[in-house]
C-alpha cells in the first residue's frame, strides 16, 4: 500500500462461544471487532474487548515482513484466554486467568487463493506460570462464489507444550480440593484439530457483514481433563464493518 | 448453540442487509435529507475495490526480477467470455477522485497508483451489472512499434512472465513452462500479417487463425498467430505487419 496508507475494518457484532474452551454452555456476547494494517507492516486484529475464549476474534499485534508476495513472516504478540474461568472464578482468581504471549507468525501463499499458516507463541505472564509455548498451523482457502461474496475455509490443528496443556487443562493439587475435580497431569501434543468457514459479503465498498463458524474437537490429553464437559466446540460470530 | 443466540445472530444478519449503502442503491434518496457523500454515490453497477486491486497490482511494480519485455495491465474481464466489452467504460470513484481508465482494444487499462485514492477506499466501477466482469491482473508482452521481434527476446519475454508468476505464489506455475507466444491481431488482419525471417532465408508466414482474445476459440473475434518455441530454434526475427493488440505467453 502507499507510504503512510492504512486499511482498516471496525465494527461491530455478536458473537456466541462456549463459556470455556470444553464447556457444554454457550454465551452470547456483543463484540467489537477489528482489523487494521498500515503501510509500515504493523497490524491488529481481533476483538478490542476480547471475551474469555473467543478463537475467531483472538487480539493480535504484530508486525508484517514480506520480502515477497509468497511469504509474509514477523513478529507477534496475542493475548488469549488462560484457562477455564469457572476454576478461576473457584480459586477467586478471575483477573489474572489471561495470558499474554510473544512470538511469530509466518504464513506461505501457495497460490492467490491458498495459504499456510502458522504461528508460535510462547506466554509471557500467565496466572499458572509463564513460559508455555502453543502453536498453530492451518490451511485456507478463499473462494469468490458470487460478485461481493467470498467465502473462506480454514482447517488445522494446535499444539501445546506439556506447560501450555498443563497450564489450560491440568487439575494441580492445590486446584483439586478448591475445584472438585482429581488432580491432573496433562501433557504436552496435539491439542485440538479445529475448521473454521468465513463468508465475507461486501455490501458496498465501504460495508462489509462477515459472518465466521469455528468448530474445535479437542485432542489428546486436553481431551481427558476432568475440566472439559465436552470435546467438540462451536463458535460463531456476524459481525458488520465498515472499511476506513 | 441456544435459541436466543441464534435470534440475535438472525436479528444482526436482517438489519445488516438492510444498511444505508444497500438501502441507498435502491432508493437512490435525492435532495432533502442528504445522506454522507459514499452512501449518495452507492453505484448501481459492477464496483470493486481499489485497495484490493491495488495490493494484487502493486506487486509487479515492486518486482525486482527481470521484467524488460513484459508490462502488467488491469484487464476487464466479462464472465461470458464470448461477450463483447465494447462500450465498457472504467472509472476511478472516490471522495475527491474522479478519473476515467480508457480500456483499449482488449479491454486492457494501465492501473493508476494514487495515494488519494486508496486512502479515500476509492472504487472502481464498470457500467456494466455486477456480476457479470472482474478486473484481473493481466501480464502481457510489451509490442514493438517497428514490428520486428527478435526470437531470442521473445523466449526471454516469456520466461519473464513465468518467473514473475512463481515469484507470487509457491505453488502456481512450478510444473508449466514457456512453449510459445499468441500475437493477437483484429480480426480483419490478413492471414500473412506475421511471419518468420530466418538468418539469409525468406520470411515465412505463421498462420493466422480466428481465436477469442485470450485463449478458446468459442467467439472467433480476433485473429490469433500462434509461435511454438519447439518450431523455431535458434536465431531470426518475427515481422509483424500491422502491430499487434497483444502477445500473451503460453505456458503449458
Amino acid at each position: 500500500m502507499p507510504e503512510g496508507s492504512h486499511d482498516r475494518f471496525w465494527g461491530i457484532g455478536v458473537s456466541v462461544t462456549p463459556t470455556f474452551e470444553g464447556s457444554r454452555e454457550s454465551v452470547t456476547r456483543p463484540v467489537v471487532d477489528g482489523s487494521a494494517q498500515w503501510s509500515n507492516g504493523i497490524f491488529l486484529n481481533g476483538a478490542l474487548l476480547p471475551s474469555r475464549y473467543d478463537p475467531l476474534h483472538p487480539l493480535q499485534l504484530g508486525y508484517r515482513i514480506s520480502p515477497s508476495p509468497a511469504i509474509d513472516f514477523g513478529p507477534m504478540v496475542a493475548i488469549r484466554e488462560g484457562w477455564p474461568v469457572f476454576v478461576a472464578r473457584q480459586l477467586n482468581t478471575k483477573d489474572n486467568a489471561w495470558a499474554g504471549s510473544a512470538g511469530g507468525f509466518i504464513e506461505f501463499n501457495l497460490t492467490d487463493d491458498m495459504k499456510l499458516t502458522g504461528n508460535l507463541l510462547a506466554d509471557l505472564w500467565s496466572s499458572k506460570g509463564a513460559g508455555s509455548l502453543i502453536g498453530n498451523l492451518d490451511l485456507r482457502q478463499t473462494a469468490n462464489v458470487a460478485a461481493h461474496h467470498s467465502v473462506a475455509f480454514w482447517g488445522g490443528l494446535r499444539w501445546g507444550d506439556s506447560l501450555a496443556v498443563r497450564n489450560q487443562f491440568g487439575v494441580t493439587a492445590e486446584q483439586a480440593p478448591v475445584t472438585g475435580f482429581p488432580v491432573y497431569g496433562a501433557k504436552g501434543g496435539i491439542e485440538d484439530l479445529h475448521l473454521g468457514a468465513d463468508w465475507r459479503w461486501d455490501l458496498s465498498n465501504a460495508w462489509r457483514l462477515s459472518t465466521a463458524l469455528y468448530l474445535t474437537r479437542l485432542t489428546g490429553s486436553a481431551a481427558g481433563s476432568p475440566e472439559v464437559q465436552t470435546r467438540n466446540n462451536a463458535s460463531a460470530s456476524v459481525t458488520l464493518l465498515r472499511r476506513f | 448453540m441456544r435459541p436466543s443466540a441464534l435470534c440475535l445472530l438472525v436479528a444482526l444478519l436482517l438489519l445488516a442487509t438492510r444498511s444505508p449503502a444497500s438501502d441507498a442503491a435502491v432508493v437512490a434518496p435525492r435532495g432533502a435529507s442528504a445522506p454522507p457523500a459514499d452512501v449518495a454515490d452507492a453505484y448501481e453497477g459492477a464496483w470493486f475495490s481499489y485497495r484490493d486491486l491495488y495490493r494484487r497490482m502493486i506487486r509487479f511494480e515492486k518486482y525486482g526480477g527481470p521484467k524488460q519485455f513484459i508490462q502488467s495491465q488491469l484487464q476487464l474481464a466479462p464472465a461470458d467470455k464470448t461477450a463483447a466489452i465494447g462500450g465498457a467504460q472504467l472509472s476511478l470513484r472516490s471522495h475527491s477522485v474522479r478519473l476515467d481508465l480508457p480500456l483499449d482494444a482488449l479491454g486492457r487499462a494501465s492501473f493508476p497508483f494514487l495515494k488519494q485514492a486508496y486512502d479515500e477506499n476509492a472504487e472502481l466501477r464498470v457500467n456494466r451489472p455486477a456480476g457479470t466482469v472482474a478486473l484481473e491482473q493481466q501480464l502481457s508482452i510489451l509490442t514493438r512499434a517497428d514490428g520486428v521481434y527478435a526470437l531470442g527476446d521473445l523466449r526471454a519475454a516469456c520466461e519473464e512472465v513465468l518467473q514473475y508468476q512463481r515469484y507470487a505464489s509457491l505453488l502456481a506455475h512450478r510444473l508449466t513452462r514457456c512453449v510459445g507466444l499468441a500475437f493477437i491481431f483484429p480480426k480483419e488482419a490478413p492471414a500473412t500479417v506475421a511471419g518468420v525471417r530466418r538468418r539469409d532465408q525468406e520470411r515465412s508466414s505463421l498462420s493466422a487463425m480466428d481465436g477469442d482474445a485470450w485463449g478458446g476459440n468459442s467467439a472467433k473475434t480476433h485473429k490469433l498467430v500462434v509461435l511454438r518455441f519447439s518450431q523455431w530454434p535458434g536465431e531470426g526475427q518475427v515481422l509483424c505487419e500491422m502491430a499487434p493488440l497483444a502477445i500473451t505467453p503460453i505456458l503449458e
